[in-house]
């Protein structure tokens, strides 16, 4: 979408137009909640901030300083609510692993569920990796690769300077392929066992 | 053409710095060039950009989200409401319809000032109401009676033509300050007792001595005063002491006089 219909859906919106909200909505939701899960690890804990997030943006949308991005606005509402949360919900891994190893014994004749199974590893083994980053770094890691957001973008909205941002990327990033090359390792090696 | 390696500086970075460097877009197409020459002689470097790779790809993979625009929207229509298309619709219609007035609004005045440009402007000095005289005896026809009726009867907007209908000679400037002045200067006017009552519509006026009855204006000719008759001259008193008086007195009965004439 581009910023002059993301202007003109927020402006029909602050008018009370429902379909425009909506489609503000549909256009940031997959975003938001695929941070928000990274995030936390946790799908429900995802979906109520999400849902707290949009709420709030839009209740209050008139206050909505178009000179930013509405993401911007969006995503700091929603960090907020999620160090709230935090404070509420102890954040744990995504039992998905285990999820997966559980129904791999009902299930692993099927080539389709095993493929099923192979990509929710990954997706395990990730959230695993992100919780060993610190939360900062886990923060700039998702912006930048999972978001998109430009070095300078995060900065701004991190309210530090681009250098220190840079040195949370990397220093994420790298701990990040370590943690998760050690899993890959665990899982091929559970793999070797099973097989 | 492609360059030669030689003319190219030789990136001398640390194997996780370059690989940094690449995965913040930071590296010249040139230096990637270079980067992967040394990617392929580098075991160790290519595994580690090969991890790093498999970690960045893993983190932009899509999520299923569910779909939670139906609970949200529900949340925010309780707390503050939406407004229907129809309805929203016809706030349009509505804000570009009073714009469209105050503009019309604002023409009309526009234009109405630029046709009679001296329709409000008040005289500069004062000239006494024998000048209002002058006009109606420059009219040898005009027909006093038919004019005060006619006076007697337009509103305040179309005053302005009525006198100016009557007193063809006479200046816009003269007539609209005719107009104004009789109506404002109420004050101004003094009761000397007679007046006079009219066969046909049977108003009431007070015959008057009209003072310093501040008309305006230079442009108003006086040479006529002479030709009035004594009755166009009572005419036209009556014209200001209608507009003028407040109430019929004990004197309304007495003849018609008209000072200083």
């Amino acid at each position: 979408m581009t910023r002059g219909a993301e202007q003109k859906l927020i402006r029909q919106a602050v008018q009370g137009d429902r379909e425009a909200a909506g489609r503000l909505i549909k256009a940031h939701q997959p975003s938001l909640y695929a941070y928000m899960l990274r995030m936390s690890g946790r799908p429900d804990v995802a979906e109520d901030i999400v849902q707290d997030a949009f709420v709030r943006v839009l209740t209050h949308l008139e206050r909505f300083d178009p000179r930013y991005r509405f993401s911007t606005w969006l995503f700091t509402i929603a960090k907020r609510l999620y160090v709230n949360a935090c404070q509420k919900h102890k954040p744990r891994y995504d039992s998905e692993i285990v999820n997966v190893w559980q129904s791999a014994d009902e299930d692993h004749a099927s080539r389709a569920a095993i493929g099923h199974e192979v990509r929710q590893n990954i997706h395990g083994a990730l959230q695993e990796s992100l919780e060993s980053l610190t939360p900062i770094q886990k923060e700039v890691v998702l912006l930048f690769h999972q978001q998109g957001w430009s070095i300078a973008l995060i900065a701004d909205h991190l309210e530090m300077p681009q250098g220190t941002v840079k040195s949370h990327l990397h220093r994420g990033r790298q701990r990040l392929r370590r943690s998760l090359s050690s899993c890959k390792n665990r899982q091929d090696a559970v793999n070797e066992v099973l097989r | 053409m492609k360059r030669d390696d030689a003319q190219i500086p030789f990136d001398d970075r640390g194997p996780d710095e370059l690989i940094d460097a690449y995965f913040d877009r930071e590296l010249a197409p040139e230096t990637e060039a270079q980067f992967a020459r040394r990617l392929a002689r580098d075991a160790d470097l290519a595994m580690r950009f090969a991890e790093s790779e498999e970690a960045v790809e893993a983190i932009g993979r899509p999520i299923q989200t569910p779909d939670l625009s139906s609970q949200i929207l529900a949340e925010v229509g309780r707390r503050r409401g939406w407004i229907g298309a129809r309805l929203q619709r016809l706030v349009s219609v509505g804000r570009v319809a009073i714009a469209a007035a105050i503009l019309l609004a604002l023409a009309v005045t526009l234009t109405v000032r630029r046709l009679t440009p001296d329709a409000a402007i008040f005289p500069q000095a004062p000239t006494p109401i024998a000048d209002v005289a002058d006009c109606a005896a420059s009219d040898a026809n005009c027909n006093v009676a038919e004019f005060l009726t006619a006076m007697d009867h337009v509103g305040s907007q179309t005053r302005l033509n009525a006198v100016r209908q009557s007193f063809p000679k006479a200046s816009a400037q003269a007539m609209a300050a005719t107009c104004i002045r009789i109506q404002i200067d109420t004050q101004s006017v003094s009761k000397t007792g007679a007046h006079a009552r009219s066969r046909t519509d049977h108003w009431r006026a007070r015959c008057v001595t009209v003072r310093p009855m501040t008309l305006s204006a230079s442009a108003v000719k006086s040479e006529s005063l002479k030709k009035l008759t004594a009755q166009q001259r009572v005419g036209v008193v009556r014209f200001a002491a209608l507009r003028t008086s407040a109430r019929p007195s004990d004197n309304d009965d007495k003849a018609s006089t008209v000072g200083g004439w």
